[in-house]
């Protein structure tokens, strides 16, 4: 049942259509040393919010307005957020789930 | 009885011994000589040779420099007033393309020239001759693709295959037998092939001939329509062994073997020889758009031997002296 919900968040993430003020964020999420599986990601861009989920990999593409966002990824560890920019052309993003001080956190690979 | 035998035979070894000197020498002198003389032949025929074929490149070179200067003021030296005559110009373009693709990187004056029909197509309303003139064009760069691929898969690997732009993920591609098969119900990020070429490794400084196994990961980002490019991520694995290379890996497995990635925009006007990305042990690889029918874009992808490069790729110099130290004779040929 959790798989099916994660494969359909995933497959709604790919289905974003682009647009003209859109770009594209894309990616792989690591945790443990692995690709996170099936793991909800969310794009806050002022006052728009995106919803994706990652693929069987760990990897991820994401249709956002462009500017900065938040990113936050939720898992089995919580929720870890980072900050990112959205530009007209695809920007890669892949990021590797630590421990912080504050709790787990986003760093970028 | 055998005094006088005996005398007879000492007399002859006394001749013996006296004629066998000169006639070693001469002998010996003989055979130096003639080794001597023939391999000064053979060096001045090599001299030969090498002034023949200096002066036929100089010649070349020199007609190729009038040919491109000529050529190439016509696209750059316009006045302001004057109106381009674009049937002048795809001839000139084809002229450049069929005489210089090995040396030049023509894709910003293809994309030039495309852009100034589009741009008269919307100006004047699209006209039966600014469509043939745009197809032109594209079939002279496919050819010289063509031409390019075929030269690449003489000593590297060319693999053929299809993206639909209206899928995302690995489902977006359709590759041939290089493609590493995913679990059934598995959904990746993009498409992971495994190719190989035969080359001198430069490590192991064998003589023979050994297969180089590398990963490469495509994924499919964007497509522009109006430009008719697409926006790609490329991940190239470092050299392999053929199991390693020829199963997918765990994801965190596959990101500790990249080498290097690359993300970019590839239209009909990416050559595989001049735009290509740099891996080590001099190897090159290429991600090549043959052409795009509506939502189909039927894609090469080339591995192959820096030899294989233009002829305006440089290899790093400290590339070519780990080469040289390596492996002697596979530099000089180089």
């Amino acid at each position: 049942m959790k798989t099916w919900g994660a494969i359909s968040l995933a497959a709604a993430a790919l289905c974003v259509p682009s647009r003209l003020d859109a770009g594209a964020i894309y990616g792989s999420i690591f945790f443990n040393g692995a690709g996170l599986k099936g793991a909800a990601i969310t794009l806050a861009c002022g006052g728009e919010t995106v919803k994706g989920a990652t693929l069987d990999d760990g990897s991820y593409r994401i249709t956002t307005p462009e500017g900065r966002c938040t990113f936050t990824v939720a898992g089995s560890f919580g929720t870890a957020s980072a900050e990112v920019t959205s530009a007209s052309s695809a920007t890669r993003y892949s990021f590797e789930v630590v421990k912080g001080a504050g709790g787990f956190e986003l760093r970028r690979q | 009885m055998a005094d006088p035998e005996k005398k007879g035979h000492r007399t002859w070894i006394e001749i013996s011994q006296v004629v066998a000197m000169p006639l070693v020498t001469l002998v010996v002198g003989y055979l130096l000589n003639s080794s001597i003389s023939s391999s000064q032949t053979r060096d001045s025929n090599l001299r030969l040779y090498a002034d023949m074929m200096g002066r036929r490149e100089e010649a070349d070179s020199a007609l190729r420099k009038d040919m491109f200067r000529s050529i190439l003021d016509t696209f750059v030296a316009k006045t302001t007033g004057d109106k381009a005559d674009p049937e002048a110009e795809v001839l000139n373009l084809e002229l450049l393309a069929y005489n210089f693709h090995e040396s030049l990187d023509l894709g910003p004056l293809f994309k030039h020239v495309q852009r100034q029909l589009q741009a008269r197509s919307k100006d004047a309303g699209e006209e039966p001759k600014d469509r043939s003139l745009l197809w032109r064009l594209e079939r002279v760069a496919e050819e010289v693709k063509e031409r390019q691929l075929a030269a690449i898969s003489e000593s590297g690997r060319v693999e053929r295959g299809e993206l639909d732009v209206t899928k995302s993920g690995a489902g977006a591609w359709s590759l041939g037998k290089s493609l590493i098969e995913m679990k059934p119900g598995e959904q990746r990020g993009g498409a992971t092939l495994c190719l190989s070429f035969a080359s001198r490794d430069f490590v192991s400084a064998a003589t023979e001939p050994v297969s180089h196994y590398r990963q490469f990961r495509v994924e499919f980002l964007d497509f522009a329509a109006d430009r008719r490019e697409v926006e790609l991520a490329l991940a190239v694995s470092r050299p392999l062994a053929r199991a390693e290379c020829e199963r997918l890996q765990d994801s965190g497995v596959e990101r500790a073997n990249i080498e290097t990635e690359a993300q970019f925009w590839v239209g009909p006007f990416g050559f595989p020889m001049i735009d290509n990305t740099r891996l080590s042990r001099s190897e090159r690889c290429s991600v090549s758009v043959i052409r795009i029918l509506d939502n189909s874009v039927t894609v090469a992808i080339s591995y192959f031997p820096a030899s294989r490069a233009s002829l305006k790729d440089k290899p790093y110099y400290d590339e070519v002296l780990q080469d040289l130290l390596r492996n002697p004779s596979a530099s000089s040929a180089r």
